[in-house]
């Protein structure tokens, strides 16, 4: 459980869950909607595939993600992004982090 | 112990527990074998569908058929166990509401649990050739039945007994209900948008 809550902790490898909910995606493109390179990208994902999280399968040398997020796992993450901080997108599309409750 | 054999080891406590109530009750003959051969039959028809999978997806899905088998089996010996221990007297009238309200949240629990996993299954299709959106169908059904779990616990443990089986039921058949409907409907539906992902640039 302590992998889990680590995973969670961070706001981009909450980001790629949420993506990931929508449909697999390979690591490319999570990399590409998290603004980040592919290798800040690798260590999000060790993290994640470590506390069981997601699931990687390589083809090639393409890596496609799925989620594997059980019922808990999902009302954490739901939690924590509730009463955690968030990451928003600003004009010029980079990710800034805010806390919850300082919007006007 | 692997899913496998507690798989068999639950179907052969299920087939004793049915011969043990048969050695009871000799005149309800149809109703012991019932008992003792819908889930052997079923465990089987499984076995022998799975045969012939491969791949890691399939390995955790059978395994996953083998522990819910598993389970059926045992929650049903279990009953019997216990009401023929009330039958021959071994154990006291008095203590059946007990017995039941605490099968009956053993039996929501195993609910939640069973729920809460569920997700965790991945697709043994490519995401191309899925005959239904599986990562939306089994989050769905997971939580239904996770929340179905949590509720069958509290309807066995606030009301009256006489009403306790009754709302457990009902939850239970809403529950899994709604799980299946959202299961066929999903089968129905052309899937809602294109998975599978684009080629990683090397």
């Amino acid at each position: 459980m302590n992998l889990v809550f680590k995973a969670l902790s961070d706001p981009t490898r909450r980001r790629v869950l949420q993506l990931l909910r929508e449909r697999p995606m390979t690591a490319g493109e999570l990399a590409e909607e998290s603004h980040l390179s592919k290798a800040t990208m690798s260590g999000h994902f060790a993290v994640l595939r470590e506390a069981n999280l997601v699931d990687a399968d390589k083809r090639g040398t393409t890596i496609t993600y799925r989620l594997k997020l059980s019922v808990l796992e999902e009302a954490l993450l739901e939690f924590v992004e509730s009463f955690g901080f968030e990451l928003t997108l600003g004009h010029d599309r980079r990710p800034r982090p805010h806390a919850v409750g300082t919007e006007f | 112990m692997t899913p496998k054999s507690l798989s068999i080891a639950a179907v052969f406590a299920l087939f004793a527990a049915s011969l043990w109530g048969w050695s009871v009750t000799p005149d309800q003959l149809g109703r012991w074998v019932l008992k003792a051969l819908v889930v052997p039959v079923l465990w089987g028809i499984l076995e022998l569908a799975h045969m012939k999978r491969r791949g890691r997806e399939w390995v955790a899905i059978v395994n996953w058929h083998r522990l819910c088998i598993a389970w059926v089996s045992l929650m049903l010996a279990l009953t019997i166990a216990l009401h023929l221990l009330v039958v021959t007297d071994v154990v006291e009238v008095a203590w059946v509401p007990a017995i039941r309200r605490i099968r009956g949240v053993v039996f929501g629990a195993s609910l939640m649990i069973w729920g809460n996993h569920l997700p965790k299954l991945l697709s043994p299709w490519a995401s191309a050739g899925q005959p239904f959106d599986w990562q939306r169908v089994h989050r769905f059904v997971g939580w239904t039945v996770s929340i179905g779990g949590f509720a069958v616990i509290l309807g066995w443990l606030l009301p009256p007994l006489g009403e306790a089986r009754a709302a457990a039921q009902i939850i239970v058949i809403l529950a899994l209900g709604l799980a299946l409907g959202r299961k066929l409907v999903s089968i129905a539906s052309p899937p809602r948008r294109p998975t599978t992902p684009g080629a990683d640039p090397a």
